[in-house]
């Protein structure tokens, strides 16, 4: 419960913050989509969240990767690319 | 592994090629209608192209956002401190009365105009922002002269596709595409919050992009020149900065 809670924050929450934050420090998007940084309150707020989120997405990283190793890293990584759920069968 | 019959393999491998292919036509009608940025190349060569191809094709008429006098920042970050070199001083010294900003290349009248020159047209102000590359940002009324108006009083050649700039201070120079030279924000500034402009931020003559990240807005400016082939200038890539690492397309 708490892994799906905190993938949904993520993919649905802190990266499309991460992206609309970009964007909204970028001068030639600004001026196209003024509404895009105005409710933000400027630039340098939206720099400010840009910062803090970026941070948050590494931390999950960072802790997704350690999961990872916890949980058996050959096994796992077989998993993502093969498909198939890893059994721990010897030469497979 | 055996999950991967023949037929997908060819279909794959069909499918990249036609994708391959697919990306070198878009690179070809791309170049033809100005959309790649002159420093294409390195790593981040697609990237900026994007950028810069789709802020062109979507957003070319767009105005950098403009500010109430109210929101002028209080102490504009002067952050020129080096002190500009002894032509500057010299200069300097006479109140800038010998100051010239030359426009040449492919124009019909090239010119030299100074200080009074320019401020003898009609003056145009905006409060924009100015966004720096490290970070820091101030508003502040930009006062001049918009580049438009100096650019239609030489005659551009219409086969030009860019202006290049230059500032006293050597090896610092930009250019800018035509959409951003003439586009109505784009000016040539002698004034800033109702004064003269700082030698701190630029002056005696600056130009402003507000579309760009500031180091677009070069200080100091003496020369234009307008041109159709940026290769002619420097390493080729368009400005000064892409030879530092920076983006020649500053729009972001």
């Amino acid at each position: 419960m708490l892994q799906r809670l905190s993938y949904l924050f993520v993919i649905f929450v802190l990266f499309p913050l991460v992206i609309w934050t970009g964007l909204a420090m970028s001068p030639a998007f600004v001026s196209a989509f003024p509404a895009s940084v105005a409710v933000m309150g400027g630039q340098q707020s939206a720099r400010t969240i840009h910062f803090f989120v970026s941070l948050a997405l590494l931390l999950f990283l960072l802790v997704h990767v350690l999961m990872i190793c916890v949980a058996g890293f050959r096994s796992r990584m077989r998993a993502m690319i093969t498909g198939r759920a890893g059994t721990h069968r010897a030469g497979t | 592994m055996k999950d991967i019959s023949r037929r997908k393999l060819i279909l794959g491998g069909l499918a990249a090629t036609a994708g391959v292919s697919g990306l070198g036509v878009a690179a070809r009608i791309a170049q033809k209608y100005g959309l790649i940025p002159p420093d294409h190349g390195g790593i981040y060569s697609l990237g900026e192209t994007l950028t810069y191809a789709s802020q062109r094709l979507l957003t070319r008429h767009s105005l950098a956002r403009e500010f109430p006098r109210s929101m002028i920042s209080k102490r504009p970050l002067a952050n020129e401190i080096a002190p500009p070199n002894e032509a500057f001083k010299s200069l300097q010294a006479e109140g800038f009365a010998d100051w010239r900003l030359t426009v040449d290349g492919l124009v019909d009248r090239p010119a030299a105009f100074s200080l009074a020159q320019l401020k003898s047209h009609p003056s145009r102000s905006q409060i924009t922002m100015v966004q720096c590359e490290e970070g820091w940002s101030y508003i502040a009324e930009w006062i001049g002269v918009p580049l438009s108006q100096v650019l239609d009083l030489v005659g551009v050649h219409p086969q030009a596709t860019h202006v290049v700039y230059f500032s006293i201070e050597p090896d610092w120079w930009e250019s800018i595409d035509m959409a951003d030279a003439l586009h109505p924000q784009t000016f040539v500034t002698y004034g800033m919050n109702g004064d003269e402009l700082p030698v701190g931020n630029g002056g005696p003559l600056r130009l402003r992009v507000p579309r760009q990240l500031g180091y677009k807005s070069v200080k100091f400016v003496t020369h234009l020149t307008v041109t159709d082939d940026l290769k002619k200038f420097g390493k080729g890539l368009g400005s000064a900065e892409p030879e530092g690492g920076y983006a020649w397309y500053a729009g972001i």
